[in-house]
């Protein structure tokens, strides 16, 4: 008996024996949105920002990619620090913040009252092959919808849609790419809340 | 074979273990985090149904102690005697007063600590008390449960005030007073048909018997008048008193809709919160759902990793 005892043992330390080469996390860094009316504010209100809502992919931190014949795959060696949905609602309150259309902005945690919702579907965040694998470029899709709090009517709704050439066709290359890609959805976004609300 | 005994080596080491040992004495001896904690009592009017042993303290949402004991007070039976154990440094004073709170669906309850008056003095033990006793107020359910309580005591009182008005002496005079009209109605039907025969065959006649008529009418409606004012006087200390009782109730009424007004306030609440777990649970769901997914391709990498991983673009070994 304790001869079984041993052998299992060695075999489950048998498994643990293994190693596997570290992975390279990526995160997003969006520089704050600059607008005319920087230094006050354009509507006395308060806006919520709902987390993203998405596919199940862009919900975990595997970093996809897509080849030409449509399969879909992860990076082995590479993932994102946070997922994407969450990368995303977070470079979305920072441009809402900065671009100072409301007075203020809040996520839904907070718990605040308020008078506008902001809601986002994110289509695609990713990055896309060539046949041979050698050239690639990156897509940012996300929808956007702009709600009154009161009677959940939408005031205005819009989508965006940002395509960028990859520097590289690895997973660094896309992530530098997504991330200015995402930069200019937000940019485009905060034009349009201000819009929207005037 | 040297056995001479180096005696500052000795001293060194005795004197090293001193140190030691008072070192290790006032480490069994510092105040542990049991003697930062205060007992308090708090006596509950109501049930503390779903509050257990060890449930938390909290004052205003953060948690500062913990339920220690449970019992009904021999004093008081109808109360519950609950000891608490609170973290010194809380600012618990004269003003601060216990809730029990439902801690969401699980039907758990702890206690939540509120005070209305941050400046007030500290609550200290007073004379005869063996710990500092915290009031405590109803529960939202509490408060709604007094307030049906009252509103059907206001219900039944507003039945037997109506029953009052419909009363067998109320019920007489009406019939009493009807009985009047119609017999003050016959004769004035009587009257019109002399009077239009009068018309019509004697003029003059007619108006001295209308006059004789009348003079027999008045007494009747003397005694109609004077019915008719003390029906009214009956009525309208009924009304008085169904007035009383509604403004009694719109009273409750307001003290409900402010009820209510809390519990959506909480109920919003409790929607934020569970919506973050449930997006949490979400992606846990997704994780898992994806290592079972891996797993069920290929059992063996529970222990052994053998699947052969597909590099990505740009990737090495």
């Amino acid at each position: 008996m304790r001869f079984f005892y041993i052998t299992v043992l060695l075999v489950i330390l048998g498994g643990c024996s293994q190693t596997y080469p570290p992975k390279a996390t990526y995160t997003l860094e969006i520089a704050p949105v600059k607008t005319e009316q920087h230094k006050s504010y354009l509507k006395d209100a308060t806006l919520r920002v709902d987390p993203v809502s998405a596919v199940s992919i862009f919900k975990t931190k595997a970093l996809y990619y897509r080849l030409s014949d449509n399969q879909l795959y992860a990076y082995s060696r590479s993932e994102w620090a946070q997922r994407p949905v969450e990368l995303i609602e977070s470079a979305i309150l920072n441009a809402a913040e900065t671009s100072a259309v409301f007075r203020h902005v809040e996520p839904l945690s907070t718990e605040a009252k308020s008078e506008y919702i902001l809601k986002s579907r994110l289509n695609t965040f990713m990055q896309y092959f060539d046949t041979e694998e050698k050239k690639a470029f990156v897509v940012v899709d996300i929808s956007f919808y702009l709600l009154d709090a009161t009677n959940k009517k939408i005031i205005s709704s819009q989508r965006f849609y940002e395509k960028r050439e990859c520097v590289s066709a690895d997973a660094k290359g896309a992530t530098k790419s997504l991330q200015e890609a995402l930069g200019q959805v937000v940019e485009q976004m905060s034009r349009w809340l201000q819009e929207a609300v005037q | 074979m040297n056995n001479k005994v180096n005696y500052t080596a000795v001293g060194l080491f005795v004197l090293g273990a001193m140190v030691m040992l008072f070192a290790f004495g006032y480490w069994m001896l510092k105040p542990s985090d049991d003697e930062q904690m205060k007992k308090y009592l708090i006596y509950f009017n109501e049930s503390v149904f779903g509050l257990n042993v060890d449930a938390p303290v909290k004052f205003r949402g953060i948690s500062v102690g913990k339920v220690i004991d449970l019992k009904i007070n021999k004093k008081n039976t109808q109360q519950v005697e609950v000891l608490v154990e609170i973290r010194k440094t809380t600012p618990i004073n004269e003003t601060t007063v216990a809730k029990l709170t439902a801690q969401g669906i699980t039907g758990l309850t702890y206690i939540n600590l509120t005070q209305t008056k941050h400046s007030a003095p500290r609550l200290h033990r007073k004379k005869g008390e063996l710990y500092p006793v915290i009031a405590s107020v109803p529960s939202f359910f509490e408060n709604i449960e007094n307030s049906i309580g009252n509103l059907n005591v206001e219900l039944l009182k507003t039945l037997q005030e109506t029953q009052k008005l419909l009363s067998e002496q109320n019920r007489k005079e009406l019939l009493r007073l009807l009985k009047t009209s119609g017999d003050v109605m016959q004769k004035i039907d009587r009257l019109i048909d002399d009077k239009t025969i009068a018309n019509m065959h004697k003029t003059a006649q007619s108006v001295a018997a209308i006059t004789a008529k009348l003079d027999t009418l008045l007494p009747n409606i003397n005694k109609m008048v004077e019915n008719t004012i003390k029906w009214e006087d009956g009525i309208d200390s009924s009304f008085i008193s169904i007035k009383d009782t509604y403004i009694s109730m719109d009273a409750k009424m307001q003290s409900m809709a402010q009820s209510f007004s809390e519990a959506k306030n909480s109920f919003e609440s409790l929607s934020v919160a569970l919506q973050n777990t449930l997006q949490q649970s979400e992606y846990l769901m997704i994780d898992t759902s994806s290592t079972l997914e891996s797993l069920q391709k290929s059992p063996s990498d529970l222990l052994y990793k053998k699947t052969k991983e597909r590099l990505g673009p740009g990737e090495e070994r």
